[in-house]
């Protein structure tokens, strides 16, 4: 049976077709092609051309011809359409002119790194010529160290490595920053929120080097489709990007189809289990030879499908060792023989976590099913562009969970098939951040009367360290003085200082995680479930002096969500504007947050079945926040328990929808609404970050405040519960009985009615 | 209302300091210290010259020691075999003091101290930075005078000194004349000659055993980056005289060290400790002195206490003997720890060895097979199943196979002379 025949099976079968909420169907599309431009080398075609490659597709052309009119470039197109030739053959072109010129390429990950350095180093075996790729990180022993950094045309690493081990060390490298041409950045959508900001500061870090040695490298960047590659790649690089989006890749007829799982039980809105169907969909699939993957958004989840695949095709023709299982940290030989088992027919299923989206190759499979949505509609496609061949049919089946995100996209096909929302955010210049960075840059180079180093006042901060007794001024320069190496302290991954660290004490001690201080808490107090790679935990003590939580491995049919008793201040208000019946605004706020009691929450069922007290002192932090409040004469129209249920449901909307524009984790923002904010007299509701500092949504929030309160409204009027429940305005007995009724009301008025002037 | 980033740091819990209100009070260093400003085309530093006679004594020997020393010897300690002409005269005694022990771009040699052999005398000479911004004279200097020599004796240079001092040329864009020196890292010498007796090779340690060097007052090294920050400060200058006293004497210490290194090679069978004349019979093996080598393993088995040199030194000695071809003296020493109850292996198998292949005494050799594999399983009882235990009872059952299977060909063939 050909993947035509089960489709068609799928679209007259009483089992599913009720449940399919979209099925596109994405034309066949030819590849555009341009010839090889002339200024490439001649030994570069002829290499092409003995890997069967006569001409480079349009948005490939594009990019080498843009680089080598001396641009910055961000190239955006979708998995597997040969980016990688987009900053490879620039690189070699320039280093067969010139055998000094050097290139660093920077990968998120390690595993990306090797995958894509084994493609550079074919091309360099075909050219017969001695270029030398050296991958530069953790794992390169000692001995290799020394014969990388004076030989090495092109040095692969990543940003912590170039962080820690190349930056602060730069006299070691001086050979390759005195020839930098290129610097390569791959996954550039990677780069973002917190790892993105601090990203952006290594890069200027890398700048500032590159001028001190005389060499002014030109980018090369390429992302997933996002709503604003452009605006990230310069945030990141602080250079003028020009976007290569012309993709000339050839691409198979795609049938992409949405499904959601029906509903069980009406009063709770509960849904039957998305694990459940992905099963049964993707077996449809795999029970015919069709090669097929499934994506689980957690380990937990991904073993749950791989067992029942199991042992379902066990039982019947196919047998179950065609099925593999694939998570981060698989070593390259692991992903070989996944790849090859793929390629020979021998492994005809593969279930992952999202390890696998970020443009590691296994080759290409015919079917996609993803068990929840991904988080993002450009994760989406990213997941759903494993399947497809250059040629032929290829299907991606979505199938939603119950979460409040799943159930908007899943209802709103055309959101997800029109222009991607989600924007890639960062702030560069979060003060905690920045200052972290600029002590690394003092490290490596004193800095000198009127550099600039960020958007702040950079003379102010020198001074601020010098009181700190870590910067001294002499002469008209700033130099590093302490024995400490700043680098080391300074994690690309954390906004704060203050992490506590999560032990796992099941079977001897390891670490699994880290929290920041602030969100402490709520996260690991004693007794919290913490979850973990999709293993709970139960917190046993928190050391609360040493930072650190001790957690065990358990199996429960509940979850703990804590109560916060949140107090905001709002600092400083950096815009703030009057609509019709409400006022927006941005600024920085002061969150104080002190977790009073926790509660324990049945799967599923959302029962409560249990409290539990938390004895830990309030924490406080500084962060950038989005407030709204209404107007008073607005106000005046409700009664207080409208006003209250009301927009305490929207609150809780707001923070369900904000993901849907912001490309950020549930937990990196939160939502408190005031009757009465100090600040404002009126009834308000603050989103705030959850990073010190910001990391640029508050901003992004007040800019599109009202698409946010369109699709507020709509996720509560398309919510299929009676009354309220944790998808739309929160759960009844939180919220009360009417907060749905009451906060449409609201919106309402502020959407489509007339101003009121009182 | 904007804040000043000060504000916004303290509040945001980055800080916790409180801001240092101290006054600057600049004691120039030349008032207390016989010392003197200098200048270059990059600026000006200052320059301490000390100068010592040759007979000049710090520590055990005066200085002039190194000179009575044979080329052949030192040349031992380095291994190099491009050695042709050497001479003490053409190297710099190098020693620094830093900013911190984290190396990179951020750390800095506030203090170079570089000594130097003249005909007369022994010269140091202290190249110091007031501020930072000295610090392009200071090189600017240093390098001029590191160019002039062929060569560097350090202590622990190779990996800490040497390369942080390249780093600081590179970092004010200057080049040695030559890509690369001739280096003696006495650090590794001295764990070469000294490691088995003493349980730490740092420099301390090394001049309180082994150079009879006594610092009065001596500045611990960990406090010397936090005094020369406070100095920077403009806080008080005196203590800054006790680094330079410091790092004078780590450069004299080098002088005496790198006397006593050669002094030891020299004689090697002088000297009191069986421990240190087993390192050298080690020494002397790995640059091909085989006669040498035996007679220091000799020695030092005849006179240590200790059971363990003891035992290593026979070890060595009878593997050379074998090697040299002494298969009889070589034979006598494993008998002898064979009757002294040894416990360790090698002994019986090479001396079944020996009786096999070359006594063809198969009966006597299998006997010691035997016997071998009884310690092994008593080793395995005593000290667990530690590193190849099962490895080696296989190699040995497979010795005894090999040995009953050649005795019961010889009794087939009649040719026995067991």
């Amino acid at each position: 049976m050909s993947i035509e025949d089960v489709l068609e099976k799928i679209k007259n079968s009483a089992r599913f077709l009720p449940w399919i909420t979209a099925w596109e169907v994405i034309p066949e599309r030819k590849g555009i092609y341009e010839d090889f431009p002339d200024f490439l080398n001649d030994r570069l075609k002829q290499v092409l051309k003995n890997r069967g490659i006569e001409k480079l597709y349009s948005h490939q052309a594009s990019a080498v011809k843009a680089v080598q009119n001396g641009d910055n470039i961000v190239v955006v197109t979708p998995t597997a359409s040969g980016k990688t030739m987009c900053y490879n053959l620039p690189v070699l072109n320039t280093i067969l002119q010139d055998s000094n010129s050097r290139a660093l390429y920077l990968f998120p990950t390690k595993a990306l790194s090797q995958d894509q350095v084994a493609e550079l180093h074919e091309l360099i075996e075909g050219l017969d010529i001695d270029i030398k790729t050296y991958t530069y990180d953790g794992d390169t022993p000692q001995t290799a160290r020394k014969t990388i950094r004076s030989a090495g045309h092109i040095v692969v690493t990543n940003p912590d490595m170039l962080h820690t081990g190349i930056l602060p060390h730069h006299t070691k490298w001086v050979k390759l920053f005195e020839n930098l041409k290129y610097v390569v950045i791959d996954e550039v959508h990677h780069y973002r929120g917190v790892f993105g900001s601090h990203t952006a500061n290594v890069i200027r870090r890398l700048k500032r080097i590159c001028r001190f040695y005389g060499s002014e490298p030109r980018f090369i960047c390429c992302s997933a489709t996002i709503a604003n590659p452009k605006e990230l790649a310069e945030s990141l690089t602080e250079e003028k990007m020009v976007l290569i989006d012309n993709n000339g890749a050839p691409s198979g007829k795609k049938h992409f189809i949405f499904y959601n799982p029906p509903v069980v039980n009406r009063q709770l809105g509960i849904r039957r289990s998305v694990i459940l169907e992905t099963k049964d969909l993707a077996l449809e699939f795999l029970k015919k030879g069709i090669q097929t993957i499934v994506f689980g958004r957690s380990r937990l989840v991904v073993e749950i499908i791989l067992s029942y695949l199991k042992e379902k095709l066990d039982n019947d023709i196919v047998p179950s060792n065609k099925i593999a299982g694939y998570r981060g940290g698989y070593l390259p030989k692991e992903r070989r023989a996944i790849e090859k088992g793929l390629r020979e027919g021998e492994i005809l299923g593969v279930v992952s976590t999202n390890a696998l989206e970020l443009g590691i190759d296994i080759g290409k499979l015919d079917v996609c099913v993803m068990a929840g949505y991904p988080g993002s509609v450009s994760s989406t496609w990213q997941q759903a562009g494993r399947a497809g061949r250059r040629s032929g049919v290829s299907a991606a089946l979505l199938v939603a969970s119950s979460s409040p995100l799943d159930q908007y996209i899943i209802n709103h096909p055309d959101y997800f098939f029109q222009q991607p929302p989600e924007n890639g955010l960062i702030n560069p210049d979060n003060l905690f951040i920045l200052v972290n960075h600029i002590k690394c840059a003092a490290f490596e180079l004193p800095f000198e009367a009127g550099e600039t180093f960020g958007k702040e006042n950079l003379s102010e901060i020198l001074e601020f360290l010098e009181e700190e007794r870590i910067i001294h001024h002499s002469g008209n320069k700033w130099y590093w003085m302490s024995e400490a190496f700043p680098a080391e302290e300074i994690s690309l991954r954390s906004a704060s200082s203050e992490n506590f660290v999560i032990i796992d004490i099941t079977n001897g001690s390891r670490v699994i995680g880290e929290v920041d201080r602030f969100s402490a808490p709520m996260l690991i107090h004693e007794k919290a479930i913490y979850i973990h790679g999709g293993n709970q935990y139960q917190i046993e003590k928190l050391d609360y002096e040493e930072r650190k939580a001790y957690a065990r491995e358990v199996k429960v049919n509940y979850y703990t969500d804590a109560n916060l008793a949140v107090d905001i201040k709002v600092i400083d208000e950096f815009k703030g504007q009057r609509l019709k019946n409400i006022e927006k605004h941005h600024g920085e706020v002061n969150v104080t947050a002190m977790a009073t009691m926790f509660k324990k929450i049945k799967f599923h069922t959302h029962e409560n079945i249990g409290y539990g007290p938390i004895k830990l002192p309030a924490e406080e932090m500084h962060t950038s926040a989005y407030w709204i409040n209404l107007t008073p004469e607005y106000t005046d129209l409700f009664n207080s328990n409208e006003i209250e249920s009301g927009m305490l449901g929207i609150c809780n909307v707001l923070t369900n929808a904000a993901p849907i524009f912001l490309m950020c984790d549930p937990q990196d923002i939160k939502g408190v609404f005031q009757v009465r904010s100090p600040f404002t007299k009126l009834p308000t509701i603050y989103i705030y970050e959850s990073y010190p500092g910001g990391v640029g949504f508050s901003s992004k929030l007040f800019e599109i405040h009202d698409k946010l309160l369109t699709t507020a409204f709509e996720m509560i009027e398309s919510c299929r519960c009676e009354q309220g429940c944790p998808s739309c305005v929160g759960p009844v007995n939180e919220v009360g009985s009417k907060a749905k009724e009451h906060a449409l009301k609201i919106l309402e008025g502020v959407l489509n009615g007339e101003e009121y002037k009182g | 209302m904007v804040r000043s980033i000060r504000d916004r740091l303290k509040s945001s819990g980055i800080s916790n300091r409180v801001r240092n209100n101290s006054l600057k009070s600049f004691t120039p260093l030349e008032k207390i210290m016989d010392i003197e400003e200098v200048e270059t085309p990059f600026g000006t530093h200052l320059l301490k010259k000390s100068r010592f006679p040759l007979s000049y004594r710090h520590g055990k020997f005066p200085l002039e020691t190194v000179f009575e020393l044979p080329q052949e010897t030192l040349v031992k300690v380095i291994k190099r075999e491009n050695f042709d002409s050497f001479n003490i005269r053409d190297f710099v005694f190098l020693d620094t003091e830093t900013t911190g022990l984290a190396g990179g771009a951020g750390t800095v040699a506030f203090l170079i101290g570089i000594g130097y052999f003249t005909d007369k005398e022994f010269v140091v000479n202290q190249f110091f930075m007031r501020d930072f911004h000295e610090e392009p004279s200071v090189l600017y200097m240093v390098k001029d005078l590191i160019d002039r020599y062929k060569g560097i004796v350090s202590f622990n240079g190779k990996v800490f000194d040497w390369p942080l001092l390249k780093d600081r040329f590179a970092m004010h864009r200057l080049t040695l004349k030559k890509e690369s020196f001739d280096h003696f890292d006495l650090l590794f010498a001295s764990r070469r000659l000294w490691k088995e007796r003493l349980a730490s090779c740092c420099l301390s340690s090394i001049e309180e055993n082994i150079l009879q060097v006594k610092r009065k007052d001596d500045i611990p090294g960990e406090l010397i980056p936090s005094v020369y920050f406070d100095y920077v400060r403009g806080d008080q200058a005196a203590p800054i005289k006790k680094i330079f006293q410091h790092n004078l004497e780590d450069v004299l210490s080098l002088v005496t060290l790198m006397g006593c290194v050669g002094t030891v090679i020299n004689n090697p069978l002088t000297h009191c400790y069986p421990e240190d004349i087993y390192c050298l019979g080690k020494l002397f093996k790995s640059t091909g002195d085989l006669d040498k080598s035996c007679e220091c393993f000799l020695e030092a088995a005849k006179r240590a206490q200790n059971p363990v040199i003891k035992q290593k030194s026979l070890k060595e000695l009878s593997f050379l003997l074998k090697q040299k071809g002494e298969y009889d003296r070589a034979v006598d020493i494993w008998r002898w720890m064979i009757s002294r109850n040894t416990m360790k292996l090698f002994p019986y198998i090479e001396w079944a060895k020996h009786l096999e292949h070359r006594e063809k005494n198969y009966t006597k050799a299998i006997k010691v097979v035997k016997r071998a594999i009884e310690i092994a399983h008593k080793r395995r009882r005593v000290f667990g199943n530690i590193k190849n235990n099962t490895k080696v009872l296989q190699e040995l059952r497979h010795r005894l196979e090999r040995l009953e299977r050649k005795l019961a060909r010889v009794r087939e063939f009649g040719n026995n002379t067991g």
